[in-house]
């Protein structure tokens, strides 16, 4: 314990160390120490460092500096503006069989509606409008433009306002861009998006009533991913340093809807394009080529295995007659991550049309959209939050002022001593 | 009383003595153990505010000395805590 206390002593600045820590060791001798002398010695070292005059001076100036350096950074960041949209919703006919407690049309055609909106194809064609040409100074490709283009869109569900009839909601689309004629184009253009995924919407569901069977969708195609997904946190660029033990992994994935159909249906579905048959017919197909490795050293049987490991369904959103779900694959080529979720989708279809094709579907509820509030014109950025900004740099200044303050006087060589002389 | 820099100058107040000495005795008169961190650092803030000073010493164990501003200082705050004594027990009579 003797030992851990003269540790402990290292927290005390070195000047002071340097003046007393000869007598602190000689006392240390004389007592002995036991865990309330450590605790002793940490507590007053701790409260020393804290109470020396260069601290709050340290940390005023670094704070200082921390202000105006975010405050310069904050007006290197571009600006972004921001517009808003307010739509609404409203159901042509209400289902009043069903609680809303446990389950509200509304939000799910609302989410239904923002699937397709936000989907690839949707945003790929607003990116490359002409009049917009969004992100075209990035170099980046559009498959990077879109997901960015994904974070700068909102949509936030609102609560309807009471003079909104029965049976209708309202929700706000809000992007945010450095130009804020092109902010505000985007979102007219988002709301035409939403107009004209509702009337194709409509219209198929009316050919599948006619039809009289569940329906598989694709709402989103399989995706060509960019980066491995396990590379994209900190963790997974480690791993990535570590090559052949954690390899690259690409996720490609499809969003489908089952029109008419139930979860149980997209469960049955999933066993059916899952079985030993199906997948074995997909690991030996020679344009494929998968797990040409793990099939020179393991059974096909257990090849399977691993690749049902690999394959994804998950369900979005369940409604009454219809269910969004994505079919996402693993795999550490990019290509044939994204053909393999092909081959499942049209699997799934196929299956579907196989399982599925007698039931008759219910009338579905039609919606109606229209717009409460038009696309803004936004006057001031919205981002950088400039005055935050500097704010955070002057903290983040205080909190370096109060490291550098104690390492320093953890480092500092005991020939400065500045304490009182020892008089006779 | 719990204010170490009080303890250790009433401590010295008859003579001079080394660190452990300081604890032993502040610990008969007033029953109060001070640990090594808080004792020294009571010892430094009264060194700097010039109350006590070092006895020069080839032993390890220095003994401290109280100065005469270090004296003025003492009485100062015992006469305040005489007072607050003597009002304190005087009410306590006569509640």
């Amino acid at each position: 314990m003797n030992r851990l206390a003269r540790w402990v002593m290292r927290l005390y600045p070195a000047q002071w160390r340097a003046r007393y820590s000869d007598e602190v060791d000689a006392l240390l001798a004389d007592t002995g120490a036991d865990a309330r002398t450590v605790a002793d010695l940490a507590k007053a070292g701790v409260r020393m460092q804290f109470s020396t005059r260069s601290f709050p001076k340290l940390a005023i100036a670094l704070g200082l500096a921390g202000l105006v350096l975010g405050g310069a950074f904050s007006l290197v960041l571009p600006s972004q503006y921001t517009s808003k949209a307010t739509m609404r919703i409203t159901l042509t006919r209400i289902d009043d069989t069903v609680k809303p407690a446990i389950f509200n049309p509304l939000n799910e055609q609302v989410l239904e509606l923002v699937t397709q909106v936000l989907s690839r194809a949707t945003l790929a064609k607003i990116i490359k409008d002409p009049r917009l040409l969004l992100y075209k100074n990035q170099g980046e490709t559009l498959n990077e433009s879109v997901e960015r283009m994904k974070n700068d869109i909102q949509i936030n569900f609102v609560a309807a306002p009471k003079t909104l009839p029965r049976g209708s909601a309202a929700f706000d689309v809000v992007f945010s861009y450095p130009d804020r004629y092109k902010a505000q184009q985007t979102v007219q253009a988002l709301m035409t998006a939403f107009n004209e995924v509702n009337m194709t919407s409509q219209m198929r569901t009316v050919s599948a009533t006619d039809r009289a069977a569940s329906s598989i969708t694709v709402l989103d195609e399989a995706s060509l991913p960019e980066v491995p997904f396990n590379r994209s946190s900190i963790f997974g660029k480690l791993s990535g340093l570590l090559g052949d033990l954690f390899p690259a992994q690409y996720r490609s994935a499809a969003t489908l809807r089952l029109t008419h159909g139930t979860p149980d249906q997209v469960q049955a579905l999933t066993s059916r394009v899952l079985s030993r048959t199906n997948l074995s017919a997909m690991v030996n197909d020679p344009r494929l080529m998968l797990y040409r490795d793990e099939l020179r050293t393991t059974r096909l049987e257990e090849v399977i295995e691993l690749m049902k490991q690999h394959v994804w369904v998950s369900l979005l959103q369940g409604k009454s007659d219809s269910v969004l779900f994505t079919v996402a694959f693993d795999y550490p080529d990019r290509y044939k991550a994204r053909t393999v979720v092909e081959a499942l989708t049209t699997d799934f279809r196929r299956a579907d049309s196989e399982m599925f094709s007698v039931s008759a579907p219910p009338a579905r509820a039609g919606e109606i959209l229209d717009v409460l509030d038009t696309a803004s014109l936004p006057t001031n950025p919205s981002k950088p939050k400039r005055v935050n900004i500097a704010l955070a740099g002057g903290l983040l200044g205080i909190i370096l002022g109060a490291l550098v303050s104690i390492v320093r006087r953890l480092r500092i060589p005991p020939a400065i001593v500045t304490l009182n002389p020892i008089n006779g | 009383m719990s204010d170490p820099t009080l303890l250790v100058l009433a401590s010295l107040a008859d003579g001079e003595k080394h660190g452990y000495a300081m604890m032993l005795d502040i610990e008969t008169f007033a029953g109060v153990k001070l640990g090594p961190g808080t004792l020294y650092g009571a010892i430094t803030r009264l060194e700097q505010q010039g109350w006590i000073r070092p006895v020069n010493s080839t032993d390890r164990r220095r003994p401290y000395a109280i100065t005469p501003s270090g004296r003025g200082h003492l009485q100062e705050q015992l006469a305040g805590l005489q007072q607050v004594v003597k009002t304190g027990l005087s009410r306590l009579r006569h509640a």
